[in-house]
């Protein structure tokens, strides 16, 4: 059994943001839920000005706060390492969204699309795979990964940042980090 | 407005943590924490005489049941699915043990009740229970601290949380029972009762202070700014301490040495105030959860 894994280059990180329009598209989120987004700060003073980028996603922690915070066991940890949610079992308490450290885990409460109350086609299509009351998060593409790619983000990335793999594989794509 | 909160979350900076509705939170907080401690006091103290203890019971019965219901209709989603699998995590969520100890309240509670009112069952029985439950009243005033304190915010995440939610719970009991007798003159001594009321809003004043003083250094200086000068300060600085805790504390002092000399209207204010200050007390602290930046 695989326990996947990501590995981000901060150093390699341009902030161009291809990752977060990438999981967007295929995860098909409504306004105001970005799961792969890209957090930046600008440091220092004119002429030494530096901005850090900072791509943030669920990190799908070893232990995660959000699996022990929620009272339905909606959120648990696969085998196979993905901290995924399952919807039916989401009742909304949003207990998991204050315990998050890292704000990954979004709370859907406006079935507003991104032109207002009529849904385009493809909104109506992706909405549909959601459910309205309950938490998304990031699940490292499960279905992609099962049909042997890598997440949508990793897939994206110009820079190749992001590397994407079986942690126990030691000639796997994130072994040598 | 919009524009400059959606360029904010692009930012590494730390960030206010608005999940829940604070405002019917903290009201349904402060229900049942002063509800459940009425009722310890009823099991645990002798201050009701027995002809009251039914009136009392209910009257605690009612603020835990509103406080929950409140809860209940406004924050969960589906509220159906949540009774069905909320005992599956009762290992690890507080939510979960919160809510298996509101309905062992509710149920032991007036279970207890009836079979006192019937004279049903041995006396033995139903002091067990009695007492069951009103434990269970002390696992939900504490319960919803432990949820915060679960939560990755450092004004949160500290084990005076629950402290303080005990002890303002005592404190709003305490009023109740003030209350109970101002109003309805049920013969109760109050000399006891606003001698604890007193030291327990010391103990609380002393508890946020050493709070306040022990945030995690990533979020003190804004937590703190956001109590005291930011858009928290009426709550926090007013609402809470000064009529809270600062002047009812005073009150409750000058009370105890005044013998008769309006007792009855000063004490009236104090319990009032001393409610209300149980709100802005979990109102702020709702308000007022900051998580650090992530660099």
């Amino acid at each position: 059994m695989p326990r996947y894994g990501m590995v981000i280059d901060t150093n390699r990180c341009v902030g161009c943001d291809a990752c977060t329009l990438a999981c967007k598209m295929q995860n098909g989120t409504p306004p105001g839920v970005l799961l792969a987004r890209v957090l930046e700060k600008e440091e220092g003073k004119y002429p030494a000005v530096k901005r850090t980028y900072l791509p943030v996603l669920c990190f799908h922690c070893e232990n995660p706060p959000c699996v022990k915070a929620c009272p339905s066991s909606a959120l648990s940890k696969r085998p196979d390492g993905i901290v995924a949610v399952d919807k039916e079992k989401c009742c909304g308490v949003k207990a998991c969204v204050a315990a998050c450290p890292y704000d990954a885990l979004y709370f859907w409460e406006d079935q507003r699309g991104y032109f207002g109350e009529d849904l385009t086609p493809i909104e109506q299509y992706y909405y549909a795979r959601h459910r309205l009351g309950t938490v998304l998060k990031c699940d490292f593409c499960a279905e992609r990964i099962t049909q042997g790619m890598v997440p949508a983000c990793v897939e994206a990335c110009p820079v190749s940042c992001r590397h994407f793999g079986d942690l126990d594989d030691p000639k796997g794509p994130i072994a040598n980090w | 407005m919009k524009a400059a909160k959606s360029a904010a979350t692009f930012l590494i900076q730390p960030r206010s943590v608005h999940v829940w509705s604070e405002l019917w939170h903290a009201f349904a907080f402060s229900l049942t924490g002063t509800g459940g401690a009425l009722y310890f006091y009823l099991v645990f103290t002798e201050i009701f005489q027995k002809e009251q203890s039914t009136a009392v019971a209910l009257v605690s019965m009612a603020l835990v049941s509103l406080g929950a219901l409140i809860i209940f209709t406004l924050e969960i989603t589906y509220r159906s699915v949540f009774l069905r699998y909320f005992l599956t995590n009762i290992g690890q969520s507080w939510i979960s043990r919160g809510v298996l100890a509101l309905f062992i309240f509710g149920i032991l509670s007036v279970i207890s009740l009836l079979l006192d009112t019937f004279g049903v069952g041995s006396q033995i029985l139903g002091r067990a229970l009695t007492i069951i439950a009103a434990l269970a009243a002390l696992v939900v005033i504490v319960y919803p601290s432990m949820v915060l304190s679960t939560a990755a915010i450092p004004f949160w995440r500290s084990s005076l949380l629950p402290l303080e939610f005990l002890v303002s719970s005592g404190i709003g009991g305490l009023a109740l029972i003030i209350l109970w007798q101002v109003i309805g003159d049920a013969g109760i001594p109050l000399r006891l009762p606003v001698m604890a009321l007193a030291a327990l809003l010391l103990i609380n004043l002393i508890l946020h202070l050493i709070h306040l003083a022990s945030i995690a250094s990533s979020t003190r200086d804004k937590t703190i700014e956001l109590l005291t000068v930011g858009e928290l300060r009426r709550s926090f600085l007013i609402g809470f301490f000064t009529l809270g805790v600062g002047i009812p504390l005073a009150l409750a002092i000058v009370g105890y040495f005044v013998d008769e000399l309006g007792r009855s209207p000063l004490l009236l204010i104090i319990a009032i105030l001393v409610l209300q200050g149980i709100f802005f007390q979990r109102y702020s602290v709702l308000r007022g959860g900051i998580k650090p930046a992530l660099l």
